[in-house]
């Protein structure tokens, strides 16, 4: 039985993206209640494109140079993402847990709330809560950076710094997200880096770092460092051969028409 | 929240799942949907992902994927079965889900193959039940 306040904290450094996706999903899928919450944090070798649950495929070709990144189709919501040097995080919480979000807001909210912390700790400006922005953005660009909605984690600058999506199932919830350490590749794609936030070079150990320490300063937690178990390992290899290092799976998408945030007038 | 309200809308003569579906039983047929509670909570919806006529259902699994604005969400079969029809406007017109969950919002009919699985469905009050300790986390 898992005590509220106790963590599993999972550093698995630099994956291919099928396999990065598949472990996510594995932590979700197997999570379940009395289960001890994860942190994971993890990186992308190689670079990936990821695209949301439900994203037409298609212009992906059009935003990337052939050869540059994979396309891989998250489990999540939102808008495509450009992974490259960035620090990635998820967030698993079981079913029943304290600590579990009633609502997407609650959880963006919960678990910003560290990042935001971590990042200011570094010597980002951030914004509080997103600006003036909508609660929710429609999405309406391509790229998740492209637009910001309250629950966003916003740069002095008024660019996005940090892109999260989120899935619920029945036993569990997972928010994971892409945080910027360089500018170079995402620029053009809307993001700012925490480097430039920051005004000098934040490397991935010190962001690592600060995250895990701001998690529990923030919400009142102990981590234990971990790996993932062998049943969690066995779910995302059979994942990534059934699902996320599939073709059938990164063409899945639906027609941007036929998606209400792209249709005029939809609400 | 208007928890009063929403109580009176829920309909009496369905069945409902923790997990926030609704079934409403016309001889072998179950028709399908999700709650005001499960529509409200997702908020914006922005696509719906619902199963093909012919594709069978297992009580308790996902059979149905719903996103709002980012967030994905699973729906799971009340009951096991075969599709045999879908609301092909829903996801067109997300809209019916957030108006009319027990009506226009339907997702799909499913031939029911252990109509013993009924039984573990809830009444309206046991789901209401569950709405008002959700409600208060």
């Amino acid at each position: 039985m898992g005590r509220p306040g106790r963590w599993r904290l999972v550093v698995s450094g630099h994956g291919a993206p099928a396999w990065n996706l598949a472990l996510d999903d594995a932590l979700l899928a197997l999570a379940r209640e009395g289960d001890v919450p994860t942190l994971r944090l993890y990186a992308w070798q190689p670079h990936a494109l990821s695209l949301g649950r439900f994203q037409d495929a298609a212009p992906s070709t059009l935003h990337l140079a052939p050869g540059t990144a994979e396309i891989v189709r998250r489990p999540t919501g939102g808008g495509a993402i450009l992974h490259a040097d960035e620090v990635t995080y998820s967030v698993v919480v079981p079913g029943g847990h304290p600590l579990f979000p009633k609502d997407p807001m609650e959880g963006y909210s919960r678990f910003h709330a560290p990042l935001v912390r971590a990042l200011r700790g570094l010597g980002a400006v951030v914004r509080d809560r997103g600006g003036d922005a909508p609660p929710h953005a429609r999405p309406s660009g391509f790229f998740c950076f492209e637009e910001a909605a309250s629950c966003d984690v916003i740069a002095g600058t008024g660019e996005k710094l940090l892109g999260s999506a989120q899935r619920r199932t029945r036993t569990g919830f997972l928010q994971h997200g892409s945080l910027p350490l360089d500018g170079s590749a995402g620029a053009r794609f809307g993001a700012t880096s925490l480097s430039a936030a920051c005004g000098r070079r934040v490397d991935r150990r010190e962001a690592e770092a600060a995250i895990v320490t701001a998690f529990e300063e923030t919400l009142d937690l102990a981590f234990d460092l971990a790996e993932p178990t062998a049943a969690e390992l066995a779910f995302a290899e059979d994942r990534v051969a059934r699902r996320y290092g599939t073709e059938a799976w990164t063409r899945r998408g639906i027609d941007a028409s036929r998606r209400a945030g792209a249709r005029p007038g939809a609400r | 929240v208007a928890v009063k309200q929403e109580e009176s809308m829920r309909p009496q003569n369905l069945k409902y799942t923790k997990t926030h579906e609704w079934v409403k039983v016309e001889g072998d047929t179950a028709t399908i949907g999700i709650t005001d509670f499960a529509a409200s909570h997702l908020s914006d919806l922005v696509y719906l992902d619902l199963p093909e006529i012919q594709d069978s259902t297992t009580a308790g699994k996902c059979f149905a994927e719903i996103e709002s604005v980012k967030a994905v969400a699973d729906i799971y079969a009340p009951v096991t079965g075969e599709v045999i029809a879908v609301n092909t406007e829903a996801p067109d017109d997300l809209e019916k889900i957030s108006r009319d969950p027990f009506g226009a919002g339907w997702l799909v009919k499913i031939k029911l193959a252990k109509t013993e699985e009924l039984r573990d469905l809830l009444t309206v009050e046991q789901y209401e039940k569950i709405v008002e300790e959700e409600s208060k986390k």
